[in-house]
């Protein structure tokens, strides 16, 4: 029996991507491609079209220019069962229990792991019984994250997810996506936090105007530039 | 699936439905009681009370359940179910389904509701206050006034005026999340009811100029009559004021398919958090 050799096809690829808010061009024309099994840093200062960008990626907004493909769809229904989008706000009912989103995820995502969820609220020491509307800032970003990363994705894309939470609790969060990351996944994660994730960072996107404006594997940045990320960061948007 | 989806429609909407039933319990028990007084003025007041919390039961339930359509879909929430791997019109038609059948489940809230405060209230009315016999006496007059299936119709017609509005509220809620009104927030969805609004008054105005039919007497039986617009309002106080019309109704229920049509394109291409 042979085993078919796996396919090569990226991840995710942009052509041309733009999106306009009115006359505020959001992205522009951005073209990128990026391979599965990494963790790839997507930075920009404020209202570079990071947010944008995901949110394309994600399927939730459609009135766009040019072509989007992810995990080997266009973004829509069959994208979705393969893409776990976690959104820099909280998308969960503020009355439901934790437990009840662990259900919630378990009826509509066929990848969703519930016994991967609980182990995860065990880790970031939830009780799955309060109400998130009961949850602190963090503990509710823990809730989500939990659910977002028990999912067998081939893509995760993951908007600010350590934004407003203490950096005690970031490290906590960072060790939760980390120990259930799959080899072979996509992980692209968006922040303005970049020395709390350097160290987990395989790849980064630099966004400017809607556009990329620097790309490469953060060893080869750290290599070529003789600085860490977050310096290289700073210099690119001084 | 859509039955799964509609288990969380029911889950996520089961205390906002059972604050409203029970705010209309609470003001049909208090205005039976104030009714049950006798006083003068008061017992008006009861009575009042009584209808406003029994016919407006339907349409705060509805609109409750709009308000959640647009948040659940549109607001925060809408970024969990916008990103669930389903068809946008799957999502959509569970929503409305759900409301189209709390709607419906209001409408025998309400009714079983009038049946247990009806003695009290014909008490003071002075009718028959075994609301079954009363329900018999009008069943009777009704079946003697007009044929079956005009009063088949009639029933068809006063439930599709109950479901009709549902459909309305999520096109204005749909059409108006999408760009550049979403960008408005809730604004968009009421801009958007406020037009449909003004452009259903018109095209109700056209319906009955080109249908020129009502519900009147005709031959001692209730029947379909001429009942034209423009005569009527030529004919300034000899207008016949015992005829219904009905030329609205097929503009009214056309507008609302599109309304459908329209909203389910909006879920399947026009979706756009913000």
């Amino acid at each position: 029996m042979t085993t078919p050799a796996p396919t090569q096809r990226p991840a995710l690829t942009t052509t041309g991507l733009t999106k306009r808010y009115g006359r505020t061009t959001a992205l522009d024309a951005l073209d990128l491609e990026l391979g599965g099994g990494r963790i790839v840093g997507l930075l920009g200062e404020n209202g570079c079209g990071k947010t944008t960008l995901l949110k394309i990626l994600a399927g939730v907004v459609s009135d766009y220019e040019g072509e989007a493909r992810i995990a080997g769809h266009a973004p829509g229904p069959a994208s979705k069962a393969r893409v776990s989008f976690l959104p820099d706000t909280s998308f969960l009912p503020d009355g439901a229990r934790a437990r009840y989103c662990v259900d919630l995820y378990a009826d509509f995502f066929a990848d969703f792991e519930a016994a991967k969820a609980h182990e995860l609220l065990r880790f970031f020491g939830l009780d799955e019984a309060m109400r998130l509307k009961e949850m602190s800032k963090g503990m509710r970003e823990k809730v989500q994250i939990a659910l977002a990363m028990s999912r067998r994705a081939e893509v995760f894309l993951l908007d600010e997810p350590i934004s407003g939470v203490d950096p005690a609790a970031r490290q906590i969060i960072l060790d939760g996506i980390l120990d259930t990351l799959e080899d072979d996944a996509l992980l692209l994660v968006s922040t303005h936090l970049i020395h709390d994730l350097e160290p987990i960072l395989d790849a980064v996107v630099m966004m400017r105007h809607g556009r990329v404006v620097l790309t490469g594997d953060a060893d080869d940045l750290r290599a070529q530039h003789g600085a860490s990320l977050d310096q290289i960061f700073k210099e690119t948007y001084r | 699936m859509i039955a799964t989806l509609m288990k969380h429609e029911a889950l996520r909407t089961r205390g906002l439905l059972g604050t409203v039933g029970g705010v209309a319990a609470v003001l049909v028990a208090a205005g039976t009681a104030l009714t049950a007084t006798g006083w003068p003025g008061i017992s008006l007041f009861g009575m009042l009370m009584v209808a406003v919390a029994l016919g407006g039961l339907v349409p705060v339930l509805q609109i409750a359940l709009t308000v959640h359509f647009w948040s659940s879909s549109y607001g925060r929430t809408g970024y969990f179910t916008q990103s669930l791997p389903l068809r946008g019109p799957t999502i959509f038609a569970a929503k409305l389904l759900w409301t189209l059948l709390v709607s419906l489940a209001g409408v025998l809230v309400a009714l079983v509701l009038l049946a247990a405060v009806w003695p009290v209230l014909a008490g003071q009315l002075g009718t028959e206050r075994n609301p079954v016999t009363a329900l018999e006496q009008l069943w009777s007059s009704l079946s003697g006034a007009a044929p079956g299936a005009l009063l088949a119709l009639g029933l068809a017609l006063a439930v599709s005026m109950v479901l009709i509005w549902p459909i309305q509220y999520f096109f204005a809620a749909s059409v108006g999340s999408e760009a550049p009104l979403n960008r408005l927030g809730f604004a968009g969805p009421v801009i958007v009811f406020l037009g449909l609004y003004v452009a259903l008054q018109v095209l109700v105005f056209l319906g009955m100029a080109v249908l020129p039919w009502g519900i009147g007497m005709a031959d001692g039986q209730l029947g379909v009559v001429r009942w034209a617009v423009f005569e009527e309002m030529a004919a300034g106080a000899a207008a016949q004021d015992d005829v219904m019309p009905i030329g609205f109704v097929p503009m009214l229920l056309l507008v609302t398919v599109v309304c459908l049509l329209r909203s389910i394109h909006s879920w399947r291409r026009r979706i756009s958090l913000v």
